[in-house]
């Protein structure tokens, strides 16, 4: 889905979601959910958590979509949504790790549980790669995402983190060099 | 691991995003080929961006997020759709007019319903008769409004038909008088409307 485009059909969705349509919100979810969770999981490194963080953006989406004052501003402001979100579940997380730390007197509480079913996947290549993935930094993480969840251009990347067309072209080469290092001699 | 220049990896990383331009392409291309180090970092790169890209997809189309979506947004709806819910009460009452409207018919409306099947029209001399369409006629319960008005849930569509009648004498060429019976036909349909009161005596 481009992001810049001269007509947006998304503003009349937002503008039915500000009037009360539910059935709009829904179907504005099902055709924005892949590029939110894709920042979610870009910002947080953390596939367990990427759904009930997304989750919490819709549920204040909702609710705060009557203050969006600039309709043509939508993707900012749910992107500052959903990214802010992450941040404050990333913060909770490490909260947490402390406090698990501090009470047990344990070695650090990994993020994400490790079920049977996780470890299956972890021994199959898209589990490597999505590890590999989370291991990279925030700074990088971000923009590959958004590449490979929506196939954005540079140019799209850029205009939604707020970062020239350089920059993002930068951390994708950095992303893509640090995930064949990591990668190498495992898939 | 392959290490290359900084700028080729670069032309590289572009060319995976889809952002050369046709010469660059060509440009690197040729690059590829004379450069067996370009080549492994262009294919192992291409082969990590099909995996991350069918790992990302399935990881973040995977669950149910619109569904949950809507099922958390449908206990927060009180708190967003109290605005909503203005029209409730008014449509509640207007839905009881309505319901009452609907039981209060003419007494004529009631005859013809009770009596009238189909598209019957009766013959009268210069006058024009009502016709009732088939099935289109609300259900007559009883009596009127005050102030003379006579409510109606919905006025189906009216068929009004007159019909001339006049016998003409004409003298034949044998010497005799033939009556000749000459009939005129004229129809009116006069198309139905949603709920409304009207006058009683109007011609309904």
């Amino acid at each position: 889905m481009a992001v810049s485009a001269n007509h947006d059909p998304e503003q009349a969705v937002i503008e039915a979601i500000r009037s009360g349509d539910r059935y709009a919100f829904d179907e504005f979810v099902r055709r924005q959910s892949g590029w939110v969770k894709g920042v979610i999981f870009g910002v947080l490194g953390d596939r367990d958590r990427v759904d009930d963080v997304a989750q919490q953006v819709w549920t204040v989406a909702w609710n705060r979509i009557g203050d969006l004052r600039a309709v043509e501003r939508w993707r900012p402001w749910l992107y500052r949504m959903a990214r802010n979100a992450a941040i404050d579940a990333g913060r909770e997380v490490s909260r947490n790790r402390v406090v698990a730390q501090s009470l047990e007197n344990a070695p650090a509480v990994k993020a994400k549980s490790k079920t049977p079913a996780d470890q299956l996947i972890a021994t199959e290549q898209h589990g490597l790669v999505l590890e590999a993935i989370e291991s990279l930094p925030a700074l990088y993480r971000e923009p590959f995402v958004l590449r490979h969840v929506e196939g954005w251009s540079y140019r799209e990347i850029g205009k939604l983190l707020e970062l020239p067309v350089d920059t993002v072209e930068t951390r994708l080469v950095r992303a893509r060099r640090l995930l064949r290092e990591m990668l190498q001699g495992k898939v | 691991m392959a290490e290359i220049d900084d700028n080729l990896e670069r032309q590289i990383n572009r060319a995976l995003d889809g952002e050369l331009d046709a010469d660059e392409r060509l440009a690197l291309g040729r690059e590829l080929i004379r450069n067996p180090q370009a080549r492994e970092v262009m294919e192992r790169s291409e082969q990590i961006d099909a995996l991350a890209g069918e790992a990302l997809r399935s990881l973040l189309s995977d669950g149910a997020t619109g569904d949950v979506c809507s099922s958390q947004v449908s206990h927060v709806w009180g708190r967003r759709g109290y605005h909503r819910a203005w029209w409730l009460l008014p449509g509640a009452v207007a839905a009881a007019i309505l319901a009452m409207l609907w039981v209060y018919t003419p007494s004529s409306q009631k005859q013809l319903a009770e009596n009238g099947t189909g598209n019957t029209a009766q013959r009268t001399e210069g006058l024009a008769v009502g016709v009732k369409p088939a099935g289109r006629w609300p259900t007559v319960r009883s009596g009127r409004l005050p102030g003379g008005l006579v409510p109606v849930y919905y006025r189906p569509t009216r068929i009004d038909r007159a019909i001339d009648r006049g016998v003409y004498g004409v003298r034949g060429t044998d010497g005799n008088i033939y009556l000749i019976d000459v009939r005129r036909t004229r129809t009116h349909e006069q198309p139905g409307s949603n709920a409304r009161t009207w006058p009683v005596g109007g011609d309904m």
